[in-house]
């Protein structure tokens, strides 16, 4: 492989670009809450005390930031996923700024998890973890579409059985 | 060996020994007695009771102890069959605890100081995963231990034939030999003195004394003679519980190869006989004290699956080791009977980075990692060397990671993921392209490995 930590590398399986979009919009669910509770507690507090109004500016101004850094870092993240299945092993890679490459060999897999919120399945995605005899392996692709999960749980189980060495 | 005979013997129900009652009427007895004397002592009934109060308070308790331990000895059986084996226990809630042969990880043999006055000893039956996963059967003449263990790691490592690679013998030998219970070869005994002279160099020792030093100088400094009292106290207590609890665990200590692993013997109150079986070893390291290194000594520690998460790390190291102070010939003789032709120095080394050097300003020359035939090897440390090796065969997978400021650097770490436990492989900021040849080269052998691995239990079975 040429670089393993090149997002535009050819070669990688990319996640679902749904999974930026579940994640932007229950970021800016969460960040409305807590705006629309902070907006409250501060409503009370301009109320009965001398506080100028336009204080109430200062959480929304702050939500918006967080919301458009969410904007900003979803897809980006997104892009950074990506995996690859090679003849003896599978290799995950992740992330931007902290960026990892693992490597993990089909007979290692003990088992292969999948996982799907309610907001997940809607939008067709899901979430697979594997498994392997250490704990240090941590190994969860996030968003993978829901068809091809189940492929690639179906192949790795198959291939963990034929190739598996165990402990 | 003559299957028929021993199962019929113990698929019913057996008791343990009789004398169980007695050892554990004197634990209850002792709980007892402290309960009822303290509650004599708080309700101030010392003075009503005047000086029949404790002799009778020693009778109580020795009553009730003595019955709850008669209850609990009468109402525990274990069978051993062909397929399981099986503790009943409990008065009024039974309980009853099944352990499969294909599950069963070791069989270890402990005396506690009690115990071990009326010649007895307790059978710890350990299972892959969980907390929950150790059985105890108490107490067995130590004959009679023996006797056990031997039936039960022949049970499992006849369930578990096909699987088990034998390194002794050779590859696709016929059925294996009958389990011997005694020991083939003694690798190793370390002298108590050894063990007491190599704790008197301990760091943790060295430590314990540098702070009541320092406690007494500070408190002549102060003129606070009352503090200086305390802090020495504190600290020569310190000490003398880390060189105790040593020298009576590692009183004795002897390591024997026994068929298919490694048996420890060791302590001198409470003696435990515990086996290391070799195809569960998934890595050792070796470390190595700034103290001991210019004497040449060293440890061997042993990652076996199923017995990591107990305790912190200093806990862990301590149940982990195999040869509690050695020289270098002795642990490389013990490391390649554990991992076999594994070295614990490799000529081909990767280095860390010298641009790495804002993670560690002084470590990052002790730094390096290795990859040979059999294993991936790392080195850290310069106060407290620890070398780890990862068969190949044991290896579950590989990773390399960046972080922003190696990235400025150019450099990138590898990790070689095996399971839970003392031994943990890896090179910390390597330069980048060697850090991705590295990881190819390990994650290469460890699925070629594998593959010869299958192909030799396939064709022994």
């Amino acid at each position: 492989m040429a670089d393993p930590f090149d997002p535009d590398d050819a070669g990688w399986t990319a996640i679902s670009p749904r999974l930026a979009t579940a994640r932007l919009l229950i970021g800016s669910l969460v960040t409305l809450v807590v705006l629309v509770l902070a907006d409250g507690v501060l409503a009370i507090v301009v109320a009965t005390t001398t506080v100028p109004a336009w204080w109430l500016a200062v959480p929304a101004v702050i939500a918006l930031l967080v919301v458009g850094w969410l904007a900003w870092w979803a897809p980006r993240n997104r892009r950074s996923w990506g995996y690859r299945e090679q003849e003896e092993e599978l290799v995950v890679r992740s992330g931007v700024t902290f960026r990892r490459v693992v490597s993990v060999p089909y007979g290692r897999m003990q088992f292969v998890d999948l996982q799907a919120g309610p907001l997940a399945r809607r939008l067709g995605f899901t979430s697979l973890s594997l498994h392997t005899a250490s704990t240090r392996t941590a190994s969860t692709v996030p968003g993978v579409p829901h068809d091809e999960a189940l492929r690639l749980r179906l192949r790795l189980t198959e291939l963990g059985e034929s190739r598996g060495a165990g402990l | 060996m003559a299957p028929g005979s021993e199962q019929a013997t113990l698929a019913e129900g057996q008791r343990t020994h009789p004398l169980t009652s007695v050892v554990l009427g004197l634990g209850w007895s002792a709980a007892a007695l402290v309960g009822i004397v303290s509650t004599l002592f708080q309700n101030g009934g010392l003075d009503a009771w005047g000086v029949f109060g404790l002799p009778a308070a020693a009778a109580g308790g020795l009553v009730v102890g003595s019955i709850i331990g008669w209850l609990s000895w009468r109402f525990t059986t274990f069978v051993i069959d062909d397929g399981e084996a099986r503790v009943d226990s409990g008065i009024l809630w039974k309980k009853s605890r099944r352990v499969p042969f294909e599950r069963l990880q070791s069989v270890d043999i402990h005396e506690p100081l009690v115990a071990r006055v009326f010649g007895l000893a307790e059978l710890h039956l350990d299972s892959a995963g969980g907390s929950e996963s150790r059985t105890t059967v108490r107490y067995l003449t130590l004959a009679r231990s023996n006797e056990l263990r031997a039936l039960l790691l022949r049970r499992a490592h006849a369930a578990t034939t096909g699987e088990v690679l034998a390194y002794d013998g050779p590859p696709g030998a016929a059925a294996p030999p009958p389990f011997e219970a005694q020991a083939i070869e003694v690798v190793a005994e370390v002298p108590p003195s050894r063990v007491v002279v190599g704790t008197l160099l301990s760091l943790d020792l060295a430590g314990a004394v540098i702070v009541a030093v320092g406690a007494l100088v500070a408190s002549i400094w102060f003129a606070a003679p009352v503090a200086a009292l305390g802090g020495v106290v504190g600290a020569g207590f310190w000490a003398f519980q880390i060189v105790g609890r040593r020298v009576l665990d590692q009183w004795g200590y002897r390591l024997s190869r026994v068929e298919h692993g490694l048996r420890i013997e060791r302590g001198l109150l409470s003696r435990t006989s515990e086996t290391v079986p070799f195809d569960r070893v998934q890595g050792v390291a070796v470390v190595e004290p700034i103290i001991w290194r210019q004497l040449g000594w060293r440890r061997v520690l042993v990652s076996v699956a199923g017995t990591a998460g107990k305790g912190d790390a200093k806990d862990q190291d301590q149940a982990a080791t195999v040869l509690p102070i050695a020289d270098p010939q002795l642990a490389q003789r013990v490391v390649d009977l554990l991992v076999p032709g594994a070295m614990e120095e490799i000529a081909d080394r990767r280095r860390s980075s010298g641009a790495s050097w804002i993670f560690a300003p002084i470590g990052w020359r002790y730094r390096w990692i290795g990859v040979d035939d059999v294993a991936v090897v790392s080195r850290h440390g310069w106060i407290t060397r620890r070398t780890s090796i990862v068969p190949h065969r044991k290896n579950q997978s590989v990773a390399v990671e960046q972080g922003p400021l190696q990235r400025r650097l150019g450099v990138a770490s590898v990790a070689v993921h095996s399971p839970d436990g003392p031994v943990d492989v890896g090179g910390p900021h390597l330069e980048r392209a060697q850090a991705f040849a590295v990881a190819a080269e390990a994650s290469r052998l460890s699925r070629t490995s594998a593959a010869q691995a299958s192909m030799r239990s396939g064709s022994s079975s």
